[in-house]
């Protein structure tokens, strides 16, 4: 009985697949190659698109059908340099792109504005095949460009310039030392204490004296107390705990005085061993 | 449509759906980790031998603020990321109790009990029972010390864990906060030696930003 079922659903895949397509036969006619030139036939109506281009780059058509579509192409550089023949009669936008992009791993972005009835296509990645596998969607903060965030740290709104320290230290490591110097004598509470708390996550080293200047005279209490908890390490910022102790807020005099109580319980532990 | 207006209106949409995005997710860039918990301290004490052992018999109170009495256990001063709008303090650690002690526990971040709310098995406001056990000894004639003096009474090396959550006010200056945790004993029966202990504890501290009806909120599912 096992080889009539398997024969059945077979059948029945087989009469799906050929429903599908001679559904779609009806309502596109299509040929993916043939005629002479590029000869874009017009521009897409409903995100049906017609276009012939015969012996082109895949790059320059992709742009064009882009262009022309309102799609945005965003093509690997190892991609689009073969070419090849086309041709499109309202056919739809997305299977047009299927098929002249079968070979390669590509993602389709629909996007849904505020004033569309139903989802469009919007924008179009290609890779080469098999890359597409190690990619996924990512926010901003994580694709755009390093030099677009360092532009980010001029700009008028602190959050912004929190947000952009944030992630050059991060991307950048220890080479982030001099913008972690300017973004400690930032104007704003927010990213003088982001970059501080950022960069001491990431064991980038600070100089003792920022340090302590930070500890004793910034005028924000969280930055006082950052550079303070930094020094907890180094039993030679004592002197720095001490006057810490004398600090206006409670929480940095509470910090210096367990500070101190840790150097003290070093210092007894050091006179046993000896 | 001519193509350059084409190309006028697809570099319009590039600037309006990929540009513009990135600049308005990095207006909150500073939150990005947001959702995440994030660790702001991982402490323990209590390893150090017998010697070690965090005891009380200090009695819990509701008055005049909840989450009054109790003994100190941990205190800590955290520089708390100004994204983040609620705090959570977890206590996890083997438990003793003796002669029928209750142990107590409540926690408060500058001073305000992480949650000032009354429990149902008659802790004080503002604490919460982690640990109960009938004094069997009240019940019971001959001659039983058990393993703490405590005879029946006693509750040895049970493991407790308890975590508070507690939302940042937005009046709240952004400024370092301190946690304290208390452990008390309830001495329902004014027994001798109602000493509550804890050993091996770690306490973690973790904050994360929540979106308004699950940041630290009464949940109102009907209670069954």
């Amino acid at each position: 009985m096992k080889a009539p079922s398997h024969a059945l659903i077979g059948a029945a895949i087989l009469a799906a697949l050929l429903t599908l397509s001679s559904l779609d036969a009806f309502s596109q006619t299509t040929q993916k190659s043939a005629p002479a030139g590029t000869a874009p036939v017009g521009p897409t109506k409903e995100n049906l698109l017609t276009y012939t281009a015969k012996n082109q780059p895949l790059q320059s058509i992709l742009n064009e059908i882009g262009d022309q579509a309102g799609v945005v192409m965003v093509v690997a550089d190892d991609v689009g340099a073969e070419r090849i023949s086309v041709e499109f009669k309202d056919f739809r936008l997305d299977e047009a792109f299927r098929q002249i992009l079968e070979d390669y791993d590509v993602f389709f972005y629909y996007g849904n504005e505020k004033n569309d009835k139903t989802a469009s296509l919007k924008a179009v990645w290609v890779y080469p095949a098999g890359l597409g596998q190690s990619l996924q969607p990512a926010p901003p903060e994580d694709w755009a460009s390093t030099q677009e965030f360092e532009r980010m740290l001029g700009d008028r709104d602190p959050e912004v310039r929190a947000g952009a320290v944030d992630t050059l230290i991060e991307r950048k490591g220890p080479q982030a030392g001099e913008l972690v110097m300017k973004a400690l004598r930032d104007d704003s509470e927010l990213v003088r204490a982001q970059a501080l708390d950022r960069a001491l996550s990431s064991d980038l080293d600070i100089p003792q004296a920022t340090l302590n200047d930070l500890a004793l005279h910034d005028t924000s209490v969280n930055v006082r107390f950052l550079a303070l908890e930094a020094l907890s390490e180094d039993p030679n910022s004592r002197w720095v705990a001490e006057q810490a102790l004398r600090d206006p807020d409670q929480s940095v005099r509470d910090l210096a005085r367990g500070l101190l109580r840790q150097f003290d319980a070093l210092d007894t532990a050091r006179s046993r061993s000896r | 449509m001519s193509s350059y207006l084409r190309k006028a209106l697809v570099l319009i949409f590039a600037v309006l759906f990929v540009v513009a995005p990135v600049f308005e997710e990095m207006a909150q860039a500073h939150n990005r980790h947001s959702g995440n918990l994030r660790r702001l301290a991982a402490n323990f004490r209590g390893f150090e031998g017998i010697a070690s052992e965090l005891q009380t018999i200090a009695p819990p109170s509701g008055t005049p603020t909840p989450g009054s009495g109790g003994a100190v256990i941990y205190q800590k001063t955290l520089y708390i990321p100004r994204d983040i709008n609620v705090l959570f303090a977890t206590v996890t650690a083997g438990a003793n109790s003796h002669d029928g002690a209750r142990l107590m526990m409540t926690c408060l971040i500058d001073g305000v009990p992480c949650n000032p709310g009354q429990i149902a098995s008659g802790a004080p406001a503002g604490w919460v029972v982690l640990q109960r056990y009938a004094d069997y000894n009240r019940f019971f004639t001959g001659f039983f010390t058990g393993d703490g003096g405590g005879a029946a009474g006693d509750l040895h090396n049970n493991s407790i864990n308890y975590t508070w959550c507690t939302k940042l006010s937005k009046s709240w200056k952004w400024k370092p906060r301190t946690i304290t945790i208390k452990l008390a004993s309830f001495n329902l029966h004014g027994t001798i030696l109602p000493f509550v202990t804890l050993e091996g504890v770690h306490f973690f501290i973790d904050g994360a930003r929540l979106r308004g009806p699950n940041a630290c909120t009464v949940d109102t599912t009907p209670r069954p």
